[in-house]
């Protein structure tokens, strides 16, 4: 059996701006998917979110993972496969929006 | 796991090497309320409590560091958050992993593991009072009665090195709050459930500068310089040992690295039953840190065993 785990990394997050996830350390996983749930956002709100990834956890870089201009409530997700140990998620909006976000891992 | 570095008593509860997943460890969430998906007000800064990973202890210019027995170690780690000491933690500065089981047995209960600590190396400094506290402590409850038993090394209380152990216990005489105001769990029959004195040392009791709390008993004569090694990429693991007695409710002795504390005779906080958690036995690990820097508690292996009290 393979392992598996799902984080919850930020729950029931009410922001506007940037909302930068905790770093997360995955390096057992062969295999990763974002969710953002966003329960509501405010009118006219355009949310876009992309995973990073870090040799420490410290310094970031974007990967080729960006999802943009959602603007509807709802699950969206993107995928990541070869990241090395971390993982980091960014969710972008300049209106105000109440999200959940996860990484589910497989490895 | 193989069980070599380890005394466990002479029933094995649990044997959990990291190398091997999980094991079931989560970070601790409040309660929903029964109305709706939504928390009580009561825990809005309790959201934020890191959760566990499994970690390569991966630094910047070391590089992988693995763990004792392998390569992996569960890691709980703070956000870079911290409030004052006398104060109760912040969103996000504890880290926190549980993992959850019932038990009815009663008698001798001893937890021990190989774990490490140290700072991220985002700034320079080697982060050693950057570390509050790390400890460990088990929910218990029998049909009546509800007893938290756990050890915590505080470390640093507003950059002052203190080094010492202490126990979960009220203090009976502090007529200060608690700190929990609303809400913590739907009653069985529509009554309000908070949280009372000796429930949850870890962010509630009344806290000051030097790191103490009225919930917390400091451990007489156990000041310890644990290793921290010279840059915080280097982490060193240190043994630990807490054994305690169900049906006494108190504590037996607590064991690091080349001391031991017999702890006969110091009584637990025991408060009456909760609703629906009879005969739980929860395991609980937690990190938390002095400064604005994240903090890392990493445990190798963890074993929990009972025995009939003699």
């Amino acid at each position: 059996m393979k392992e598996f785990y799902t984080v919850v990394l930020d729950r029931l997050t009410t922001f506007n701006g940037i909302l930068e996830s905790e770093p997360y350390e995955a390096g057992w996983a062969e295999e990763a998917i974002a969710f953002v749930r966003i329960h509501s956002m405010e009118k006219d709100a355009k949310v876009s979110f992309r995973i990073q990834i870090s040799p420490d956890g410290i310094i970031w870089a974007d990967t080729e993972s960006r999802k943009e201009s959602i603007e509807e409530e709802g699950v969206y997700y993107s995928k990541i496969r070869e990241f090395g140990g971390w993982l980091r998620l960014v969710v972008e909006s300049e209106k105000e929006i109440k999200v959940t976000t996860y990484f589910a891992l497989k490895g | 796991m193989e069980l070599y570095g380890y005394k466990p008593l002479k029933n094995i509860i649990f044997a959990d090497d990291f190398d091997k997943g999980y094991n079931g460890w989560l970070n601790l969430m409040p309660n929903f309320r029964q109305d709706k998906f939504d928390y009580y007000d009561s825990f809005r800064n309790w959201t934020c409590w890191g959760p566990p990973m499994l970690s390569s202890a991966t630094f910047p210019y070391a590089g992988t560091h693995g763990s004792m027995h392998g390569t992996y170690s569960m890691k709980v780690a703070t956000r870079p958050v911290a409030g004052r000491a006398e104060e109760r933690p912040v969103k996000g500065s504890e880290g926190m992993a549980i993992k959850r089981l019932t038990h009815g047995k009663g008698g001798l209960l001893k937890c021990e593991m190989y774990y490490a600590f140290t700072a991220e190396q985002s700034i320079p400094g080697i982060g050693e009072d950057a570390i509050r506290a790390v400890g460990f402590f088990w929910d218990t409850s029998t049909d009546d009665s509800r007893t938290m038993f756990g050890a915590r090394y505080i470390n640093s209380a507003n950059g002052k090195m203190k080094q010492h152990w202490q126990l979960y216990k009220v203090d009976e005489k502090c007529t200060k709050p608690w700190g929990f105001e609303g809400d913590s769990a739907p009653g069985d029959n529509g009554e309000k459930v908070t949280l009372v004195p000796g429930i949850d040392s870890q962010w509630l009791g009344a806290r000051d500068e030097n790191g103490g709390s009225s919930g917390f008993y400091d451990i007489p004569d156990s000041t310890q310089k644990l290793c921290y090694n010279e840059t915080p990429d280097k982490i060193n693991w240190h043994y630990f040992a807490l054994t305690v007695d169900l049906d006494k409710k108190e504590y037996v002795s607590l064991e690091s690295v080349g001391r031991k504390w017999d702890l006969r005779g110091i009584k637990a906080t025991s408060v009456p039953r909760y609703p629906r958690i009879d005969w739980i036995l929860n395991p609980v690990l937690f990190i938390e840190s002095d400064t604005s820097r994240r903090v890392f508690l990493y445990v190798d292996s963890i074993v929990n065993s009972w025995e009939e009290a003699k």
